[in-house]
Formats: structure tokens, C-alpha cells, sequence
């Protein structure tokens, strides 16, 4: 019901605000006022719900976003880790050639 | 020797295909200069918001909360829009630095000094082309293993991302969605549209308004008129971006699990998202 509510009431002003722009009657000009000022007032709210809700559902898929993110790190690190498995293992040959060479 | 050949002829072809890279790249382009375009739409609206409150306070507008010069984007709100975009953006460049990075010139200088090394052992002597071809064949074997890791890593982390990608996608479609009363584009045009009506007000019902004051609520209208303007064509285009967005991601992940399924169609969909770019920095540039 809100939603079907809220899905009519921006037309609904600007409606009212068209009628504004020929209306030159003081007392229709007031109740016209008085009806753009109230409902200005409710769509904010709604809109205020409805922002709420959306910066949930924000939040969800960003922490879903930043698990994948952290995949790709840890998998970036791994393919790096090669290079450096090939320099141990260089090291460790180093290391046997001055053993060799003392002995 | 014979364990580098094997190990050379199991992995081979079990990297990304020129094209898969090809789709990718595109992908995150396309990624990226979307969640600019949208964060930066955000942070404009709610600067306009605040102009067009300014104006609807100088004409004393009773519908006007003067706590809240920023109407319904207060900071917090535009904080996590801003994050979301930054968390889009964050991802497509580390996807792309997953892709493209390339261990190649580590690989073959940690294997260099590893021959090197072996050199100096007592009792191993290796002419020149046996060492080269030794340096070669281990950055070669460390090579296919990286592509091998590569393709898998990209693989999970497209599937991993596929659901948040797809519902941050759909919540920015929603929230420029025009036929809403109740989303962000919708807090934005009751702003304008309000003053409009505020400003026909005070011009048809004090016909004694002075000169000042009438060129003044004329400029406010004709400001907040823009506003409608340039959202009522932004919107659809972002929605039409974020859909083509979803649908590159969807033919990504396909594409990387099979490689019968053809990577022309990301292309195609990242190149919509770039149009819709275009278009977006010249309807927008103040």
C-alpha cells in the first residue's frame, strides 16, 4: 500500500505544481500551496524510508564485493609466491656450493 | 629435465585465452568508468539538492526543513553510494591486476640466478646453452604454473563476485528509476519540482512582487527546470548502463567456464557502457 502510495505521489505534484503555474485565484492559490507543502513533506519521508533500506542492501553486496576482492590478494600473492619459491630454492643451491667449496 | 617437460605439457593451454583476457580487460574498463560515472552522480546530485534548497529558503518555502539543507542525501547516505562504487571500482582494478599482471621478468631472473648458482656447486659443470636452456625450461615450467593459477583464481573470484556484482547493479538501476516516488532520483526531482511550485506561487498570488524578488524566483525556476532537464535524461541512461554492466558479467562468467561461449558480446556490452559515459560527461560538465 505504501509503495502504491509513494509510486503516485511525484506525479501527483507535479500535477498539483502545473495547476500552480495557470492558477491565479488567491484562495485556490492557497489550497494549492497548502497541498504542495504537505505532500513535498510526505514523499521526503518516503524517501527517507527508502533510502535506509537501499544503504542496507549497499552494504550487503559491498561486503560481497570486498570477500571477492580479498580472493583476488591472497590469489596475487600465490602467483608471486612462484618467483620467490624459484629464489629459495637458488638460495639453497648458493648455500650447498659454499659447503662444497670448504670442504 | 624430463620432470619440466611433463609438468610443461600438463599445464599447457591451461591458462586464459587471449580472448578471455580480451573480455576481461573490457569487463573492468567498463567497471570502472561506471562506478565513476554513477559515484559522481551521486555526489552531484546532492550538491544540486543543496543549491535548490537555498533557492526554496530565500522564498521562504514552508516545506523546506532548514536543518536539512541536504534534503534526503544526508552524508551518510551518499557515503555508502560513494563506497559502493569504490568497492565496484576496487574490484575491477585488482581483477585487472590478477589478468595482467605478469611474473614473467621474476620469474626468469629468480631462474637465472638459480643456474647461477648451480654453477658454482663443486663437481657440476654446464656449458652455456645447457645453462640456458636449464634458466629457460624452469621460467618456462613457472610460467605455465602462473597461467594455470591465474585462469583459476580469475575463474572462482568472477563466480565469487557474480552475486554482489549483479544486486549492486540492480539496486543503482532502482535508484535512478524515474517512475519511482521514493528513490534517490526521486528525492532529487521532488526538490526541484517543489520550488517550481513555490515560485509559481509567489508569482501568481502577490502580483505587487517587486522586480528583484521576481527575477529572482524566475532564475530559481528556471534552474530547477535544468535539474528535471538533465536528470530525465541521465536516469534511463544509467539504468540502460548498469543493465549492460550485468549482462557483460553474466557472459563473463560464462566464458570462463566454457570455452565454447564467445567473448564478443562483453566487448559489445563494455561499449555501451562507454556511450552511455560519453554521453553522461557531456550533459553533465558545468
Amino acid at each position: 500500500m505504501k509503495k502504491k502510495l509513494g509510486a503516485n505521489a511525484l506525479q501527483t505534484l507535479e500535477d498539483i505544481v502545473a495547476l500552480m503555474a495557470v492558477t491565479h485565484d488567491p484562495d485556490r492559490l492557497d489550497e494549492l500551496e497548502d497541498l504542495r507543502v504537505k505532500l513535498t513533506r510526505q514523499i521526503s519521508l518516503l524517501v527517507d524510508q527508502s533510502l535506509d533500506e537501499e544503504s542496507k542492501a549497499y552494504k550487503k553486496a559491498v561486503a560481497g564485493l570486498q570477500a571477492a576482492s580479498t580472493t583476488i590478494e591472497q590469489a596475487i600473492k600465490g602467483l608471486e609466491a612462484v618467483a620467490e619459491a624459484i629464489n629459495t630454492a637458488a638460495q639453497a643451491v648458493e648455500l650447498v656450493a659454499k659447503v662444497a667449496a670448504m670442504a | 629435465m624430463l620432470a619440466c617437460t611433463l609438468a610443461a605439457a600438463l599445464l599447457a593451454g591451461c591458462g586464459l585465452t587471449v580472448h578471455q583476457r580480451a573480455a576481461l580487460l573490457d569487463f573492468n574498463r567498463a567497471a570502472t568508468e561506471f562506478s565513476s560515472a554513477t559515484a559522481n552522480e551521486f555526489q552531484y546530485t546532492r550538491n544540486d539538492v543543496i543549491k535548490l534548497n537555498i533557492y526554496r529558503d530565500q522564498l521562504g518555502d514552508a516545506s523546506l526543513d532548514p536543518d536539512r539543507m541536504d534534503g534526503n542525501f544526508s552524508p551518510d547516505r551518499l557515503k555508502i553510494r560513494l563506497d559502493a562504487m569504490a568497492a565496484l571500482q576496487s574490484y575491477a582494478d585488482l581483477l585487472q591486476n590478477l589478468v595482467n599482471g605478469s611474473q614473467q621478468e621474476e620469474l626468469q631472473s629468480a631462474s637465472d640466478l638459480l643456474v647461477t648458482n648451480l654453477r658454482k656447486v663443486k663437481g657440476v659443470s654446464l656449458s652455456d646453452n645447457q645453462a640456458g636452456a636449464i634458466a629457460k625450461a624452469v621460467a618456462s615450467v613457472g610460467g605455465l604454473w602462473v597461467e594455470h593459477k591465474r585462469k583459476q583464481a580469475t575463474c572462482e573470484v568472477v563466480k565469487q563476485a557474480d552475486a554482489p556484482i549483479k544486486s549492486l547493479l540492480a539496486i543503482v538501476a532502482r535508484e535512478f528509476r524515474l517512475d519511482s516516488s521514493t528513490n534517490w532520483v526521486a528525492g532529487y526531482r521532488t526538490t526541484a519540482i517543489t520550488l517550481i511550485g513555490r515560485a509559481a506561487f509567489l508569482e501568481n498570488r502577490d502580483t505587487n512582487v517587486p522586480l528583484t524578488s521576481l527575477a529572482n524566483l524566475r532564475e530559481a525556476r528556471a534552474y530547477a527546470r535544468t535539474v528535471t532537464n538533465r536528470i530525465d535524461i541521465v536516469s534511463p541512461n544509467i539504468i540502460s548502463a548498469a543493465h549492460s554492466l550485468r549482462a557483460a558479467q553474466n557472459r563473463l562468467h560464462s566464458a570462463l567456464t566454457s570455452a565454447d561461449i564467445g567473448t564478443a558480446d562483453i566487448t559489445a556490452f563494455a561499449a555501451q557502457v562507454d556511450d552511455f559515459v560519453m554521453l553522461y560527461k557531456a550533459i553533465t560538465t558545468k
